[in-house]
């Protein structure tokens, strides 16, 4: 296997004395589609927010084991946030854009991360175009953001975080607000997506993870239960647990 | 936890059983005509299939309704795909039975041309693959049905044998049998055919079990 972009060794979190993550050890193959499916409360969400350090937002919150990110340990108190962030990027399961024009929401990140704002067109076409919004938008830059339809929110939110180049995307439940339709739309726009960047995937819909990703781990009570290729983990689990919870005998 | 979808695949279960029982009779019937050449017998045969043909659209579709409401997952997609198969291959076994039947009815209408030795022995071993190969899909049993898959040579084995005395033995010194040596050359066949599919559901049933395909590299089994 290639150097993994993410390399997670004997993670573990507390929550002030609930441990949510024990003991996880993992690695994310760069420019791949990894889902991270498991019950409510699995601790799959936790471990999303480990990448990009949200989890530090929260009272109570101790770490110990270590996450590198390209070879560089991000659970290090001394890491620069800011900067991490820009390199790991995430949408949420509701699409939240600024009250503010389409154009003030990509260029938001680029005035917060001290970017260079010369370009701004062409940023605003790569941006949008990447999310395929870029043919609708075009002439409506200025309108607000929270004129437009929830999933194209959401891909305003994703063009939002590609404006400052990140390497990683990581995905709450991304297509939970959305209708079938632009669930489908949002799922081809990650396949796209997985050319330029790595994305992690956090989801409830089993059908979703089997239909978009390439790899996939299972989480149970803040276990990593079982990791693998996404064909694999749905044919033929090792695990029972794992069988359990894909084929609804979990309960 | 029990779920609804488990008395459906319970249903299905049973559906397989029911094709595999009918089909089971077929052959042994057949082998029946041939053994006492009863004509009747063999007409019974070749007039069931029918039932057998409609048996296995309904399983077909049931196992097609399944996928598109449940997107069944793990063991159950693999006792699904599976169930499929061996349906498939059910109905071909069904079908070589009454392939035998219609050896049979021909035969009847001639004089005997010699005692049946290695069909018999033929017959019995298809029989007993069939049967241990529907036994390993209802216990899940791995082992028996990598027997299945194992017993194969060995009817391969009798049928080069009925068809080399055939040939050195009758038609080559008399051309007047062959009207009634081919179509015990054919039954030999037909019954080999019967050995290759219940193989076939072996290895099904293998993956089934152990979600490893094994059609195609036999030899990892002995």
């Amino acid at each position: 296997m290639d150097k993994p972009k993410i390399e997670v060794n004997n993670l573990n979190l507390w929550y002030g004395s609930f441990q949510a993550l024990k003991d996880v050890n993992v690695s994310f193959s760069e420019k791949r589609i990894t889902a991270i499916i498991g019950p409510s409360g699995c601790g799959k969400s936790t471990l999303l927010r480990v990448f990009n350090r949200m989890n530090d937002l929260i009272e109570g919150v101790r770490t110990t084991g270590e996450v590198l990110i390209d070879e560089e340990n991000i659970i290090d108190t001394r890491i620069d946030l800011v900067t991490l962030r820009k390199k790991v990027g995430m949408v949420f399961q509701r699409p939240n854009p600024f009250p503010l024009s389409i154009f003030e929401n990509i260029v938001f990140g680029l005035k917060v991360h001290g970017l260079n704002q010369d370009n701004l067109d062409e940023i605003m076409e790569r941006s949008l175009k990447s999310v395929l919004l870029w043919d609708e938008l075009k002439d409506k830059l200025n309108k607000s953001a929270l004129s437009l339809s929830l999933e194209q929110r959401q891909r305003l939110c994703i063009a939002r975080l590609i404006a400052v180049k990140p390497d990683i995307l990581l995905m709450d439940e991304p297509c939970s607000a959305l209708d079938p339709q632009a669930t489908q739309r949002i799922e081809e726009l990650m396949r796209e997506l997985k050319n330029n960047y790595t994305i992690i995937i956090v989801t409830h819909n089993m059908q979703q993870a089997a239909r978009v990703s390439d790899d996939a781990g299972f989480m149970l009570l803040g276990e990593l239960i079982e990791f693998g290729k996404t064909q694999d983990l749905f044919t033929k689990p090792t695990d029972k647990r794992t069988e359990d919870y894909i084929t609804g005998r979990y309960g | 936890m029990e779920r609804h979808f488990d008395e459906e695949l319970k249903g299905l279960h049973k559906d397989i059983l029911k094709m595999a029982a009918v089909t089971q009779e077929a052959i042994y019937k057949s082998i029946e005509a041939l053994k006492n050449r009863d004509k009747t017998q063999a007409e019974e045969v070749i007039n069931k299939d029918v039932a057998v043909d409609e048996l296995e659209l309904e399983i077909d579709e049931k196992c097609i309704d399944l996928i598109a409401r449940h997107q069944p997952m793990a063991g159950d997609l693999r006792f699904i795909t599976t169930g499929m198969k061996i349906n498939a291959e059910l109905e071909r076994i069904a079908d070589l039975a009454v392939d035998i039947a219609q050896r049979v009815a021909e035969l009847v209408a001639m004089p005997i041309l010699k005692p049946l030795i290695d069909i018999p022995k033929l017959s019995t071993i298809a029989q007993d693959m069939v049967r241990d190969s529907i036994d390993a899909f209802i216990k899940k049993d791995v082992e028996l049905a990598k027997h299945v898959v194992l017993s194969d040579p060995e009817a391969d084995k009798l049928r080069d044998l009925v068809q080399e005395e055939l040939i050195n033995d009758y038609m080559s010194r008399d051309a007047k049998t062959t009207d009634r040596a081919v179509p015990l050359l054919l039954i030999a066949r037909h019954l080999e055919r019967i050995c290759d599919h219940a193989t076939n559901i072996a290895e099904d049933v293998i993956y089934m079990v152990k979600g490893k395909m094994v059609k195609h590299h036999t030899e990892e089994l002995k």
